[in-house]
């Protein structure tokens, strides 16, 4: 484990990264909006859903953004590159720095979520407890894929191409099934979407509430994803030169 | 056995682009630099000194040329252990304090103690008031000095310092001076990239004059400069010629000083200035300031 991630560099990320104001306030929105989700419902299932999900995409995004990149351009990876370690370790120390502050937000938000469902005089279930690592991994995946990019793109960069790969991608899907003249093309994207990122791990929570055969698949792929995304980063950044001349 | 040199490098190569009068970037660099030797690359600004340490180091590829450290490939992580590098204008992770960037270095350069050895060198460097101050609010000098120490924690064979007196006052120019010179005795080799040519002057064993990309040559600081010094008897008559045909010589009173390159050109400096129309009493040899010699050596003035 040691080789794929260094240890001393994931705690400096970690320090790093979770003193930034942005991060901290994100963290606070997701947990108010995970303990109100708790109270309404009075069920620990809904921990991440509406407004905490949309807070943790952010918190993610904001995580990722220039993970790489800000090292590489200030000149400290050069630095921290001439140690004994391999960019590969760097890169996974980079990845799980920024990775346990999104854990830690995520559980803080969980917390949150079954303070309030007990405050409903419920007790938090099984369906609660599955929340936090399904929200992680889908958001570890997408952590992954902005350090990739993070490793060819400066600063905030990778996080704007995601945004707007994302929106091209709304809009082909949108506009294709109807360029095409067959609407069964709508159902052809969503196939196809289901595969561009990491998968809704959710379904999981529904599957442990109804106590029927729960879809592994979805986690398998995210994990799949985040190790791919790692390998390309960890590819992209062996053929890089680290010096900051030409930058 | 003698142990490998700590730095070798032969017909290192990396260029940009081509111009007249040499490269943007290194052409057919070779040099080595010995255990306990402090060696200085000195050059205008675009020389290429700053792009033969990284090549030195691997941070840029090279298009040819090899590069020992130890006797050994450099992307050896062993090799690493060995070898710290300071550059100039270092910039740390904003959000950390310098205790904690230096700690970080220090674990990862596999020291146990790394939290308390990395207070220990920023007291060292006169930091420690500020060890526990967020990266972000240290001055261009403050950041200098974590530079140096970063470059330190690892307790280097092999020490690579980019521009080190830049930004520092000259208190901290004196300490940088001192701790070289212990680390000379220690027996670390050093590289070094300075234009303050009165500290290399003072610490350095040698010099390479760099220019466009190109090692122009190699001078021994041990071994003294050379500077002829002339005694005219009709100095005061020949002033105006002399300063025509030798511009960078300097008349002092009936004495005429001026860098040569080398011994060898003494007999040839004589008759010249006996062709201007001056009565050479008396010739000799001096050593060179560093300055004279830049001054030729590299901008072809002599």
């Amino acid at each position: 484990m040691s080789g794929l991630v260094s240890w001393p560099v994931a705690r400096a990320a970690f320090r790093e990264r979770s003193r930034s104001f942005i991060v901290g306030a994100l963290a606070v929105l997701l947990a108010a909006a995970a303990f109100t989700n708790g109270m309404q419902s009075g069920w620990g299932g809904q921990a991440f859903a509406g407004f905490a999900r949309m807070f943790y995409v952010v918190l993610t995004m904001v995580l990722g953004a220039g993970l790489i990149a800000d090292e590489l351009e200030t000149g400290h990876a050069q630095l921290v590159l001439l140690r004994p370690l391999t960019r590969a370790s760097w890169f996974g120390g980079r990845l799980a720095g920024a990775a346990l502050v999104l854990l830690a937000a995520l559980a803080a938000a969980w917390i949150a979520c079954g303070i309030g469902v007990v405050a409903q005089r419920r007790a938090p279930d099984l369906a609660w407890i599955v929340t936090l690592p399904a929200a992680f991994v889908e958001a570890f995946g997408w952590l992954a894929l902005l350090a990739a990019l993070s490793v060819v793109l400066s600063r905030w960069t990778n996080v704007g191409l995601l945004l707007l790969l994302a929106m091209a991608w709304w809009f082909l899907r949108l506009v294709v099934p109807f360029a095409l003249g067959d609407v069964k093309h709508v159902q052809t994207m969503g196939a196809i979407q289901a595969y561009l990122g990491p998968q809704d791990a959710s379904a999981i929570v529904a599957a442990v509430r109804t106590r029927s055969r729960p879809d592994l698949g979805p986690l398998l792929y995210d994990l799949a994803w985040a190790s791919a995304c790692w390998l390309a980063g960890v590819l992209l950044l062996n053929r890089a030169e680290l010096a900051r001349r030409g930058r | 056995m003698s142990e490998a040199a700590p730095l070798s490098v032969t017909g290192l190569t990396k260029v940009y682009a081509r111009r007249e009068g040499g490269v943007v970037g290194i052409e057919d660099l070779a040099f080595a630099v010995g255990r306990g030797e402090i060696v200085a690359l000195l050059g205008p600004n675009g020389a290429g000194k700053t792009t033969s340490m990284l090549l030195a180091l691997g941070l840029l590829h090279r298009d040819r040329g090899e590069v020992r450290l130890f006797g050994e490939d450099p992307e050896l992580l062993e090799v690493r252990r060995r070898i710290g590098f300071a550059p100039d204008a270092p910039l740390f992770p904003q959000k950390l304090t310098g205790a904690q960037a230096l700690e970080l270095h220090g674990q990862l350069a596999g020291r146990g103690d790394a939290k308390k050895h990395a207070l220990e060198l920023l007291d060292r460097l006169g930091m420690l008031d500020a060890a526990h101050r967020a990266c972000g609010l240290y001055s261009k000098g403050m950041a200098q000095r974590l530079g140096l120490a970063q470059a330190l924690i690892g307790e280097p064979a092999l020490l690579f310092l980019d521009e080190p007196t830049a930004g520092l006052d000259p208190a901290g120019v004196a300490a940088l001076r001192a701790l070289l010179l212990e680390l000379r005795g220690k027996g670390v080799a050093v590289v070094l990239n300075s234009h303050l040519l009165s500290e290399v002057e003072r610490v350095c064993d040698r010099v390479l004059f760099i220019k466009g990309g190109r090692l122009l040559r190699t001078h021994d600081m041990r071994l003294g400069g050379t500077r002829a010094e002339l005694r005219l008897a009709n100095a005061a008559q020949v002033r105006a010629r002399l300063s025509q045909v030798l511009p960078d010589g300097v008349l002092e009173g009936d004495r005429f000083r001026i860098a040569v390159a080398a011994p060898e050109v003494m007999p040839g400096l004589v008759k010249t200035v006996s062709e201007a129309g001056g009565e050479v009493l008396e010739a000799k040899l001096a050593g060179a300031e560093l300055e004279e010699l830049y001054l030729q050596i590299v901008e072809g003035r002599a």
